[in-house]
């Protein structure tokens, strides 16, 4: 436990300086900003208010932007170790590779726990703006807590592929690709067999009124999660990272 | 030449090329999946269809597929920290040419997979008639201007910066203006993106009618916002290019 | 000797696909000492430096490490009494070299102070609150050292410190390197492709030769290899033989010349005035000195040169 401490603070230390949460602060906004404007353009179309607001902000938010952007920061993650030989030091702190691996997931976890609260502020405000008057929907909370389960599912999966594939831009594209992939598997009904599909599914992303068995859901997301964890620190322990 | 032979011989195990025809295969994949099963009205109108949504499909993909590439390309030189050693052989000036040679070369050929694929696909689904050969090629300059002056942008990007998020993230940004972009049908000022080019350039509308559920395609008059919009993709390449190349051979390595 | 070692490795061995990179290595640190790992570019120098600390891993053999095998059980146990710099230093480039050390500190456990310490000791807290990509090559190998100081280990594992250093800076680091056995109480391991350059830090030596150690011992006894020797051309070199056996001596031959061990002035004269007696044209006498730089060359090969 000590050591999972130390790492998350370390990798606070690593990610000074680069002024990465800019990426999650501005695509939301972007996304909100054209969505709202969407909404307000079609308002004889979308009468559901707050729920018809959502499916407009989220829909490209979720299926084509995010996942890419969770494979940007998981790919800046790991290539702070696979440049300037960091490997060699990284790998040899007397500390255990899992809590090693850790530290990096708590930091895109934290991101993701951020840019949803700035991606709900954001929707707040604007559906206040865009003047409806009813009250903010609560079932929102639970799109806000699925949304975050579903993104840390992406983000291990990432990690896992960042890690493997010592290029930062591969796992984006393969991340953007993911993510539209997810658009498919859902309206196929595979979203829970696909782990792009987790994030929109749970944010409920156009698609406000869908009803989402959260038993099932959950124990999906910590299947994935677990398989991809524990394939990232086999590798980490099996492959010599320091020796390429 | 030689710089760029070099530049080949670097990414010789990098596999740029395996990325890109992944990605293209990907695109391919989407149209096969979003066209699998035209109807009737659909094959009559298959290849004039199909150049209304192929902007749309490229402003969405080629941003990212954009950052992807040049950041490949790029990030050899960082990687190794070459950039030194490089420009007391070459002057910068050339490698920064070899890049965009390099570049425009992989855009080239995967226009042409696609337009390739474009041809056999319609023909597959029997749409039709011919394609109008005119008009296929009019997409395929406008395209790859487009897209040659997004990678542009981002091969400075990725050279400029250390950090590949920051190309990287412009890139998705960009996918995400251009699919935003085409959603403001009425809106005359795209051009003003290099990432509306795509949208901004097209030359075939759609109406649909809510009654029969048909989309109905024909080709556009060229307005005079059209004629800007033309205007501004190259404008965009010459710009980037400039640009790219002032801020490439000035700084300090 | 006395002294217990602190790395032992057993028949050490690497390969990678059909390649042998190290080869049935026995290596012997004692503690205390400076071990100058010698051997050309591609020896093995990295990746035998690599297995002691568990970034690869052997494919035959074992690693004692402070009387402890090195496994995945005591991996943490053992780097936390190990400082190390390999290949070229680690760094993250946007942070300063002070924020560089704090991460290296936290993950040691080690306390904050050190960090002053450390940078004092390499001479960089001038530079502390600058972003590392702004250092020079040799400050940044510095700050390597300094990260491997912190904690102040029993062990400092250093590979090629003194690379793309200026000679200043060379001899600085060397200096350094020197005084840390009985200042710190620091064993070092510090490999080069250098003869002089072991030869001006370490006390031990092994000398590594496409993955097989082909030397290991003292410097000092290296050095006694360092021999001068007579050499000696006649027109009929089978009667010179003869007279020399008759004398006790068992002289190599090399292209026209005889090789007898150094000896003093008044046999020399003696022994030319016997052969001039027998008859035999004397065409040269003189004195052959075996440099260190020859024995490396002799136990390295040729081929790999310097």
């Amino acid at each position: 436990m000590n050591s999972i401490i130390k790492t998350i603070r370390t990798e606070r230390i690593k990610l000074k300086r680069s002024p990465v949460w800019l990426a999650f602060f501005a695509l939301p906004i972007i996304s909100a900003f054209f969505g709202t404007f969407n909404y307000l353009n079609n308002l004889e179309l979308l009468k559901s208010e707050w729920y018809s607001l959502w499916s407009q902000h989220s829909l490209f938010l979720c299926y084509f932007f995010m996942p890419a952007l969770i494979g940007t920061y998981c790919s800046y993650l790991w290539r702070l170790e696979h440049t300037r030989h960091n490997w060699n030091s990284f790998l040899t702190a007397p500390v255990p590779i899992f809590a090693l691996y850790l530290g990096k997931l708590v930091q895109a976890a934290i991101m993701i726990v951020l840019s949803n609260i700035w991606i709900f502020l954001l929707f707040y405000l604007c559906g206040r703006l865009s003047g409806i008057q009813s009250a903010f929907p609560v079932a929102a909370l639970e799109w806000f807590v699925c949304g975050v389960i579903g993104g840390i599912v992406i983000c291990c999966l990432q990690l896992l592929m960042s890690l493997v594939i010592r290029s930062f831009a591969v796992p984006i594209g393969i991340g953007l690709v993911g993510g539209i992939g997810g658009l498919l598997a859902t309206s196929k009904g595979w979203g829970l067999n696909y782990p792009y599909s987790l994030y929109s599914m749970g944010m409920r992303a156009n698609k406000p009124q869908m009803e989402l068995d959260l038993m099932t859901f959950g124990i999906h997301a910590m299947g994935y999660i677990i398989v991809f964890i524990v394939l990232s620190v086999f590798y980490l322990h099996e492959h010599e990272m320091a020796a390429g | 030449m030689k710089t760029l032979k070099m530049e080949f011989y670097k990414i010789k195990r990098r596999k740029i090329g395996l990325t890109m025809c992944a990605l293209m295969a990907v695109q391919f994949l989407w149209l096969i999946w979003a066209f699998r099963n035209p109807s009737e009205s659909e094959r009559l109108q298959g290849w004039l269809g199909t150049l209304y949504s192929m902007p749309l499909i490229n402003s969405i993909m080629m941003p990212t597929i954009m950052a992807v590439l040049a950041s490949r390309l790029a990030d050899v030189e960082h990687k190794g920290n070459t950039y030194k050693q490089l420009e007391t052989l070459r002057t910068a000036s050339s490698l920064f040419h070899a890049k965009v040679f390099c570049g425009l070369i992989f855009i080239v050929l995967m226009f042409v997979a696609q337009f390739t694929f474009l041809i056999l696909f319609g023909h597959y689904l029997r749409y039709e008639g011919q394609p109008d050969i005119g008009y296929y090629l009019r997409y395929l300059l406008l395209s790859l201007i487009c897209t040659f002056a997004l990678y542009l942008l981002q091969l400075a990007l990725s050279m400029l910066f250390f950090n590949q998020m920051v190309p990287l993230v412009v890139g998705l940004c960009g996918s995400m203006l251009g699919l935003i972009l085409m959603y403001l049908y009425n809106w005359n000022f795209r051009f003003l993106f290099p990432w509306g080019g795509y949208i901004s350039t097209m030359f075939v509308g759609a109406d649909w009618d809510q009654n029969t559920r048909i989309m109905t395609y024909y080709y556009m008059e060229t307005t005079e916002n059209g004629f800007l919009g033309h205007g501004f993709i190259v404008l965009w390449m010459i710009l980037f290019y400039v640009v790219g190349r002032i801020l490439f051979t000035r700084r300090e390595v | 000797m006395p002294t217990q070692n602190l790395i032992e490795t057993t028949d050490l061995t690497k390969q990678y696909g059909k390649v042998i990179c190290v080869n049935q290595l026995n290596m012997q640190v004692p503690q205390g000492a400076i071990y100058g790992f010698l051997g050309p570019n591609g020896a093995g120098k990295s990746t035998t430096l690599k297995m002691i600390l568990g970034l690869a891993k052997p494919t035959n053999g074992s690693i004692t490490l402070f009387d402890s095998p090195v496994n995945e059980k005591n991996r943490i146990k053992l780097l936390a009494d190990t400082g190390s710099l390999i290949e070229s230093p680690s760094y993250y480039g946007h942070l300063t070299g002070e924020e560089n050390l704090r991460i290296i500190q936290t993950l040691k456990g080690c306390p904050e102070q050190d960090i002053a310490k450390v940078l004092k000791i390499v001479r960089l807290e001038d530079a502390r609150k600058k972003q590392v990509n702004h250092y020079s090559l040799g400050m940044k190998q510095r700050l390597g050292l300094a990260a491997a100081l912190l904690g102040f280990p029993k062990l400092l594992i250093l590979d090629e410190p003194t690379n793309g250093l200026d000679p200043a800076g060379i001899q600085e680091m060397r200096e350094l390197i020197r005084t840390l056995p009985s200042s710190y109480g620091i064993t070092v391991v510090v490999s080069s492709h250098l003869l002089s350059e072991i030869d001006q830090m370490a006390d031990h030596v092994g000398i590594i030769r496409k993955g097989e150690l082909v030397y290991q011992n003292t410097l000092e006894s290296l050095h006694s290899h360092a021999k001068q020797q007579i050499a000696i051309r006649v027109n009929h070199l089978p009667i010179a033989i003869d007279i020399l056996h008759q004398r006790g001596i068992e002289p190599t031959q090399e292209n026209d010349y005889l090789l007898l061990p150094m000896v003093d002035d008044a046999y020399v004269a003696n022994l030319c005035q016997q052969l001039v007696s027998q008859n035999l044209s004397l065409y040269r006498v003189e004195k052959r000195e075996k440099s260190l730089e020859d024995i490396f060359l002799s136990l390295t090969g040729k081929e790999s040169s310097l």
